[in-house]
């Protein structure tokens, strides 16, 4: 079942690993595309995120977080670093007029669907300029300046709407801090 | 005592662009400063915005399968043993009293494990079948080659346990001095070569015979299996005739 996988999988359940990869498997993926500027760096950073995930599966708190919310923060950090190292800023595809969402994938777990749906209610809570902030700075790799350039906005404010709105997020999480 | 805005800001930008070395060491002053945030709650919090964000703007493509293979392959390798003990708890000093132990232990056992017979190759075939939730299980086609043309039997296998059994009924009698049948994997996804799945023995006289799968290579998208009849200790790469051959449709 989804959502006590990493545990089984801490305990080396070979099976709990090839239900990992097929319930994480697209949200992984997706991070890893994001952040790269080629398939095949992406391809081989899902591998070393897994790798990763395996090691700090141990770790997976539910009281704190949904399980795919901790795999996809393994994967960004993951991410992260590696960009870091070789100092540049993510290359993502051009992603703003991607249409949204029209259905469910009638592939997809019903948990991973009801975590984005509680995810996406949590988005939609926030004000529109946070949400934009959050959706270039998470999603599209952005950094806070290029954010301010690009919204015509002071470097400071940006810092303020991501803060905020991250904050609220978390604050609506399981575990979360009000 | 509450976190400043300059950690909270320094916690948004570990959790979207990064820190640089400098920012990194602030961001470490000032969490061991105050204990009103997780230092993790900003990555958590971004995770969740990217599972929200990938939903709404319909980021459907699924992770490769053929990628997916290659990681289970290399995740297997970077597990815990399954039930696996903390090691390093061992005192020297205990070694003796540990020894004195073991031997009362194995006394006390020995008749009793002397009688609980380790599961047959049968059995182990079909726990394989009942347990594995991607099993792969394909019959051997019926072959042309003279002498094989009645073989029957299939193969089962699991990628993520990479364990699979062939059973074989009709499978000719072989002389271990001077031929042995040999697996072959065909894999196109590791190489153009097959992977051997190792050398095994028919005696004669068995109605069915069960042989373990002894891939020598990781194993990521078996298309087929094939057996053929070489020297004793089998061969790297096989010029042989294909005796039998299971393929996967």
């Amino acid at each position: 079942m989804q959502g006590d996988l990493l545990p089984k999988v801490a305990r080396g359940d070979r099976d709990a690993v090839a239900a990992c990869l097929d319930a994480y498997g697209k949200l992984v993926w997706s991070v890893a595309r994001r952040f790269t500027s080629s398939r095949a760096d992406a391809e081989d950073s899902v591998q070393d995120i897994f790798i990763d995930l395996w090691s700090h599966a141990a770790r997976f708190d539910p009281s704190k977080c949904s399980e795919a919310g901790f795999v996809v923060m393994v994967a960004r950090r993951r991410m992260i670093d590696k960009l870091r190292k070789v100092s540049r800023h993510p290359v993502m595809e051009d992603l703003s007029t991607r249409p949204m969402a029209t259905g469910d994938d009638p592939n997809e777990a019903a948990e991973t669907r009801s975590e984005a749906a509680v995810a996406e209610r949590l988005m939609g809570e926030l004000k529109p300029e946070q949400q934009q902030v959050i959706r270039l700075a998470v999603y599209e790799g952005s950094s806070h300046q290029e954010i301010a350039d690009l919204l015509g906005m002071p470097l400071g404010t940006v810092k303020t709407h991501l803060r905020r709105g991250l904050l609220q997020i978390r604050a609506a999480m399981p575990g979360g801090v009000r | 005592m509450k976190p400043s805005d300059r950690l909270l800001d320094l916690l948004a930008a570990r959790a979207t662009e990064g820190l640089s070395p400098e920012d990194s060491l602030a961001l470490e002053a000032l969490l061991a400063a105050q204990d009103e945030i997780d230092a993790e709650d900003f990555n958590l919090a971004a995770a969740h915005a990217d599972v929200a964000l990938q939903a709404l703007l319909g980021d459907e493509e699924p992770l490769p399968e053929m990628l997916r293979a290659r990681i289970f392959v290399a995740s297997v390798e970077h597990l815990p043993a399954p039930g696996k003990a903390k090691s390093g708890l061992l005192d020297w000093r205990n070694l003796g009293w540990l020894a004195a132990a073991a031997m009362l232990v194995l006394a006390l056992w020995a008749p009793w494990s002397r009688e609980s017979a380790p599961p047959s190759l049968a059995a182990e075939r079909d726990a394989l079948i009942t347990e594995a939730s991607d099993l792969i299980q394909v019959a051997w086609a019926p072959s042309a080659v003279e002498g094989y043309t009645g073989v029957e039997g299939d193969v089962v296998w699991s990628p993520s346990r990479q364990t699979g059994y062939m059973r074989f009924r009709g499978l000719p009698e072989n002389r271990p001095t001077a031929e042995q049948y040999q697996l072959w994997i065909v894999d196109p996804s590791r190489d153009t070569h097959p992977i051997d799945g190792g050398v095994f023995n028919v005696p004669a006289d068995r109605g069915e015979v069960i042989v373990p799968i002894d891939a020598k290579l990781a194993v990521v998208d078996a298309r087929a299996f094939a057996v053929t009849l070489e020297k004793p200790g089998g061969v790297v790469v096989s010029d042989g005739p294909l005796l039998i051959v299971a393929p996967i449709t």
